[in-house]
């Protein structure tokens, strides 16, 4: 039988053994990759540089108008600009595809490719995008990404291409947060404003008072979070002696994918940092709650676990122990009747007041949300960019531009209900007279804003954990620390 | 031209003509298999940019040294064996039953098999979804069914101590058809004559299931034992969309801790050398199971 010769034998000596053939995959795979890798490092470094950016003719000389856009004129070459974004509602979404085929009909040279995401998605498919070396054109991120981008070199500063006077009209705090070291490296494109939201026949039912109605002019002396956990612990005894087991005092947070620890810079982490104040001695425990993160944005042992953020995660895990909100993701409890209050982005409350689909069918209020030593707003919004590996980065930003001349964001904030990254359009939204958007907009110029760290989306994601642990009733000193000390391991790879 | 050398230049022919058409599939198996094995050791041996995943310095075996300094990873790798123990543990007495009772052709027994099927071709994110509301503390079904009965809520998703087992349950749920489908191939090998001279002999009904039955479906056994540790080592949709690797990482497990540490931490050595850790502990199992396999 071992004699036996089998055809395939008939080559003899050079017949490469199994091992062989085993080893020179290894080294074609690791040859590929290495080429992979290398392609990898190239990608990110072409396009243009800020200090390259033409000037064109500005504003008004263009074949469309490309609102705050001074940059060279759109090349007359075939290009398409691939456009990433969170899937929308229906309006939003038709309305992207409007802009986009106007843009198209003026320059028709330019294909628009658009790529749909489900929104809790979308930052992960950035960063695999980016590091796969082809990205798209334009990316939407986040103001409190920025750092991350800046960092990264990622992002294409806008500053050069667009005028002076745009940059002006957008909301400070929002110019702010989407630049770093002065360069405007996102585009300011909406504004994040969280508000509290309380159902009055729940209220009533409870027998309990619903929270002082506040002028614009009083929005710094609304309630502090001392008043708002009395006030959900009143409402949790009412509601329970009407004997229904299903309602709640506090809604599950909607924000992220929902439940508890889903958006640390949406809502869990305003319990930490309103109890900070970025006033204080740069040594105080008081600015390092505020900061969350060294000034190098590379350590938050000490700040993550500071004294002010455990106090501030024990009134959050008070929400829980308590039994004022639900321990896991219930969607839409407030809309449903089911909670008396909710912590909600002032994009929702504009739907409640506009949209007839999203109308509530009971009697509501709005107020702001409470404040600790300070009273901290939200500093995370969308915000789209224009990737440094983009071979179209003058054509990217002049769609950008397109997108937010006067006339375009004021379609966009009708259908989409968010709050504009500059007041001056204002006025052109009916919605924005009601007088819980009004408050909202009072708030939003008192907002305390938090730092930035090239770090932060692996920082808000290990805090995230904490907090869903904290919430399920963890040691909140124990587990700050622990988490302070990963956080500071995660952030080492960006010294 | 001699029939030598005929001979030689068909060889060389059928070579050829062999050569191209295992061609495409050599091709696919270097792209989709070989080339994504060496990428990832060889970024578990570097430094990545977590920016551009770029390589940074000389190979070496920090990534390893820190993920085995990790309290998460040495968390994961035991929720691993413990997802593979509990995962075996249920699923094969389980799929047992119900392939027993299906071959029986009981009243009944089509829909089940049917339910059975259907959980196996259902979504599992869906799955996974519906679990969560399943076990959810206030108005979960379960609880809700204990409440009415007047026993104790339970916290199944949002205690450390019950979190894996209610994973583990849900991917039961979902993974048993196909230990069943095996179970159901090996008991309709059995020649039925066995079972009549056991009934002849007397011998009741548990006798036959574990003298009779088990032993003759040994092959079966064994085949369903390594698909269930397999899907016990490779649990994550679950994970994902119903815990998120909490309460205090008792449910994260290697394969959830290297998707964590590359897509929300940006950290890409330590994931790749914590999939390569899987990658090792997979081989292992498999080889184990060959040597089962071998001796049978």
């Amino acid at each position: 039988m071992n004699d036996t010769h089998l055809p395939s034998e008939g080559l003899g000596s050079t017949r490469p053994s199994r091992r062989t053939v085993l080893r020179a995959l290894a080294y074609t795979g690791a040859g590929a990759a290495f080429g992979t890798s290398l392609i990898g490092c190239s990608a990110g470094s072409g396009g243009t540089g800020a200090a390259d950016v033409a000037k064109g003719p500005g504003p008004g000389g263009y074949a469309l108008d490309l609102g705050g856009y001074q940059g060279p004129v759109p090349r007359t070459s075939q290009m398409t600009l691939r456009v990433l974004r969170a899937d929308t509602s229906p309006p939003v979404n038709d309305w992207y595809a409007k802009a986009f085929a106007a843009f198209h009909a003026a320059f028709p040279n330019i294909k628009i490719a658009e790529e749909r995401v489900p929104f809790g998605s979308l930052q992960q498919k950035v960063q695999v995008y980016i590091q796969s070396g082809d990205a798209p054109d334009i990316m939407m991120g986040r103001t409190d990404l920025t750092a991350y981008y800046g960092a990264g070199k990622l992002a294409v500063p806008l500053g050069p291409y667009l005028t002076a006077d745009f940059v002006r009209k957008q909301r400070a705090s929002v110019v702010d947060g989407a630049s770093v070291n002065g360069d405007l490296l996102v585009m300011p494109w909406e504004d994040g404003i969280p508000m509290v939201v309380f159902n009055l026949d729940l209220f009533a039912k409870a027998k309990v008072d619903p929270p002082a109605e506040l002028t614009p002019r009083q929005v710094t002396s609304g309630w502090t979070v001392d008043d708002f956990l009395a006030t959900l612990g009143r409402l949790k005894e009412g509601l329970a002696r009407s004997g229904d087991q299903s309602l709640f005092a506090l809604e599950a947070s909607t924000l992220g994918n929902g439940g508890p620890g889903s958006n640390y810079g949406g809502f869990e982490g305003h319990f930490i940092r309103m109890m900070g104040d970025p006033q204080a001695a740069k040594t105080s425990d008081e600015y390092r709650t505020w900061a969350a993160v060294d000034e190098a944005g590379r350590k938050a042992s000490g700040y993550l676990d500071s004294n002010g953020a455990i106090q501030g995660m024990r009134n959050y895990q008070k929400l829980f122990q308590d039994g004022l909100t639900p321990k896991g993701a219930v969607p839409k409890q407030f809309a449903g009747g089911q909670a008396a209050m909710g912590w909600e982005a002032i994009a929702l409350i504009n739907r409640y007041t506009g949209s007839p689909a999203d109308k509530l069918k009971f009697e509501w209020g709005a107020t702001v949300v409470p404040r600790g030593t300070t009273f901290f707003g939200c500093n995370q919004a969308e915000a789209p960019f224009v990737w440094t590996g983009s071979k179209n980065q003058a054509e990217a930003v002049a769609l950008l531009a397109f997108l937010c001349n006067d006339k375009n964001r004021v379609g966009y904030h009708t259908v989409r209900g968010s709050v504009p990254a500059r007041d001056d359009i204002i006025p052109s939204l009916p919605v924005y007279a009601g007088k819980a958007q009004q408050l909202g907009l009072a708030a939003a110029k008192h907002f305390v804003g938090a730092p930035k760290t090239a770090g932060w989306s692996d920082y808000s994601t290990a805090a995230n954990s904490a907090i869903r642990n904290i919430a399920l009733g963890a040691d909140v000193a124990t587990t700050l620390h622990e988490t302070a000390t990963k956080v500071d391991g995660l952030l080492k790879k960006y010294r | 031209m001699t029939a030598k050398t005929a001979r030689g230049g068909r060889r060389r022919r059928e070579a050829i003509t062999a050569g191209l058409m295992l061609a495409p599939a050599f091709i696919g198996v270097v792209l989709f298999q070989y080339l994504p094995l060496a990428d990832v050791l060889s970024t578990s041996l570097r430094r990545v940019d977590p920016f551009t995943r770029a390589p940074v310095g000389g190979p070496s075996l920090t990534n390893y040294s820190e993920i085995l300094a990790d309290p998460d990873f040495r968390r994961a790798l035991l929720n691993t064996a413990l997802y593979i123990a509990i995962t075996i543990c249920l699923e094969i007495p389980v799929a047992l039953i119900l392939a027993i009772t299906v071959n029986q052709r009981l009243p009944g027994s089509r829909a089940l098999r049917a339910a059975v099927i259907a959980a196996m071709a259902a979504s599992e994110t869906v799955g996974a979804l519906v679990w969560s509301q399943m076990y959810e503390s206030a108005f979960g079904i379960l609880n809700s069914t204990l409440a009415a009965l007047h026993l104790p809520q339970q916290p199944f998703l949002t205690s450390e101590h019950q979190a894996l087992a209610a994973i583990t349950v849900m991917s039961v749920w979902r993974g048993v058809g196909l230990p069943m489908l095996i179970f159901l191939g090996g008991l309709q090998l059995i020649p039925q004559e066995v079972y009549e001279a056991a009934k002849v002999d007397g011998v009741g009904p548990l006798r036959t299931l574990l003298q009779i039955t088990v032993p003759l479906l040994k092959p079966s056994l064994v085949v369903a034992a390594f698909m269930s540790m397999l899907s016990g080592a490779r649990i994550f949709t679950p994970i994902s969309v119903m815990t998120d690797g909490g309460p205090n990482g008792s449910t994260g497990n290697l394969i959830y801790y290297s998707y964590q540490q590359a897509f929300s931490f940006q950290a890409f050595g330590p994931a790749a050398a914590a999939a390569v850790v899987m990658l090792l502990l997979l081989v292992v199992l498999s080889v184990a199971q060959a040597r089962i396999l071998r001796s049978e």
